[in-house]
């Protein structure tokens, strides 16, 4: 979609064309689901996601320009730190356990051979517990920045926050990543083993 | 002490690797970088180990969605609260607290300036001036209109102002519980009188009155009506008019406190307090343009601000003032019972 296009959808949405907004989330909805997916598990990530869209729409009147990719992940970072933060104060639904009842790494690929793509799953269920190990700021970061691929700038947007404290986050959640995988070299797929 | 300099430099030169890895650290920062990389093996093995770490997460596949999130139909739009409630709401805080440093002051002047019976007669002079001031003050009460109905302490005042009439015995009005009652009576205005001087006007030239924290900006007015001690009538006519005389009656009505009607009145008055001051109250609040109503918009420039942000969590004005109300709040709560178990005492004490 091109920038322009997007522009103009937004301003029809936020004068009340449902339509238009519908096109939008066409276009984000992906990227919103993904990022619930990693921050919350696939039990959870739908009703993120929903929630997001919702969100979106009944604030698009705060929008003011600029990107609107960034402002919907902040929204989605927001309610997935929302739900982080509820399923805390109740230990029963930890994320642990919303990892293991559906685990986000399970995404098809296409990949045709079969060893590949069970040794990409074993690294992709290393790094999903590895970002599970992370304050939710830092996963956030690192997912936005490692995963989706969102500039510095557009970070600072999505987070909310300067971009030191951008950068700040991706070192300590990439260090802490590193540590992970290094603890449990062993472990990983021989092809994706670090190198010593 | 070198080795500790150079721990100290690989320790920050290990934090820049990950800026380093996505070419967004400064061209000065690089070139240092790129020439310790090519002397610290540690430092090149993981700048390395990175670089793989965050390739692995690259190599993360993005799912597909499970079903279209398209809405079906348009959600109803959100309430927010409108300006004028977040700003009464911010003023009421604020009052709130305002209140409580008032009173907070008067405690603690009651305490610190304590006058012994035989000062008493002294003060006549003082308590003259003092029992003129106040009226000034009260004159300007009728802008607010709940502050007038704790005025069942006029009697008492009118005794002690126009008439000169100050002979202590003769308190009827102030009947509470106990003849030395009269003694904490005149002690409070002179806490009153002093409370100020003593905690916020070490020149003792400046108006005594001015317990109104500086954030309420009613101090100018309430210059007049305390600087000229002497307290011609027309002083109060000269603040009624002032645009923000609330304050002024608000900041004097704190200071009525220790008398006979104990420290509830205060809380009484916080309504009024508030009522006035959130009219004045700039519209401050700026509410974030994303989501979520507690998102901070941190304003730290430096990494290392972002990182010490980090470590301790960011300090959002609204908790800074929810944490000073609830500082003063508590620290009221515990001068309130001090200063009434002293009174007690002092009254169980000078009792026959």
């Amino acid at each position: 979609m091109v920038i322009a296009d997007e522009a103009q959808l937004v301003r029809s949405s936020q004068s009340g064309d449902l339509d238009a907004f519908n096109a939008l989330v066409q276009v984000h909805q992906r990227q919103v689901y993904n990022l619930c997916l990693r921050m919350l598990g696939s039990a959870a990530a739908e009703d993120a996601t929903q929630d997001t869209f919702i969100t979106a729409y009944r604030r698009l009147s705060n929008f003011r320009g600029g990107n609107f990719r960034a402002w919907l992940l902040r929204i989605a970072a927001n309610i997935c730190c929302d739900a982080l933060r509820h399923r805390r104060s109740r230990p029963a639904a930890s994320l642990e356990a919303a990892l293991e009842a559906g685990s986000p790494t399970d995404v098809p690929s296409p990949l045709p051979n079969p060893e590949e793509e069970a040794l990409r799953r074993e690294l992709g269920r290393h790094l999903q517990q590895g970002l599970a190990t992370l304050p939710a700021e830092q996963r956030l970061a690192i997912i936005l920045r490692d995963i989706h691929g969102l500039s510095y700038e557009e970070l600072t947007e999505a987070l909310g926050c300067s971009l030191g404290t951008v950068k700040s986050r991706i070192a300590r959640g990439r260090a802490r990543m590193r540590e992970y995988l290094m603890a449990r070299r062993e472990l990983l797929p021989r092809q994706f083993r670090l190198k010593q | 002490m070198l080795k500790v300099f150079l721990q100290f430099r690989h320790r920050r030169f290990r934090r820049d690797l990950s800026a380093y890895l996505d070419g967004v650290l400064p061209q000065r920062a690089r070139r240092r970088l790129d020439a310790h990389l090519d002397s610290c093996q540690a430092c090149h093995q993981e700048l390395t180990e990175l670089r793989s770490t965050v390739e692995a997460l690259g190599s993360l596949p993005m799912a597909e969605v499970p079903r279209s999130f398209a809405l079906s139909a348009a959600p109803i739009a959100e309430v927010r609260p409108r300006p004028t409630a977040r700003r009464l709401e911010f003023g009421l805080r604020l009052a709130t607290a305002t209140a409580a440093f008032a009173l907070t002051l008067v405690l603690i002047g009651d305490f610190a300036g304590l006058p012994g019976a035989g000062e008493k007669e002294e003060m006549r002079g003082g308590l003259l001036s003092a029992a003129q001031e106040t009226p000034a003050a009260m004159e300007a009460a009728p802008a607010a209109p709940d502050i007038k109905s704790i005025q069942p302490e006029e009697p008492l005042f009118g005794q002690y102002g126009p008439s000169g009439d100050v002979s202590p015995p003769e308190t009827p009005a102030a009947e509470t519980e106990a003849p030395p009652v009269e003694t904490p009576a005149a002690e409070g205005m002179a806490a009153a009188d002093e409370t100020p001087a003593a905690m916020e006007a070490p020149p003792g030239e400046t108006p005594p009155a001015e317990e109104t924290p500086p954030a309420i900006g009613a101090a100018p007015v309430e210059t007049p009506a305390a600087d000229e001690t002497p307290a011609e009538p027309e002083a109060a006519s000269v603040e009624t008019p002032a645009a923000n005389e609330t304050p002024v009656a608000t900041a004097a009505a704190p200071v009525e406190t220790p008398e006979p009607y104990g420290t509830t009145e205060t809380y009484q008055e916080e309504p009024t307090v508030g009522a006035g001051v959130s009219e004045e109250q700039p519209p401050e609040e700026k509410m974030t343009e994303g989501a979520g109503g507690e998102e901070q918009t941190e304003a730290y420039a430096s990494y290392d601000q972002a990182a010490a942000e980090e470590e301790g969590g960011g300090l959002s004005r609204e908790e800074a003032v929810r944490w000073l109300e609830i500082g003063l709040g508590a620290g009221v709560g515990v001068l309130a019972v001090v200063w009434a178990l002293a009174r007690l005492q002092r009254s169980i004490g000078s009792r026959p």
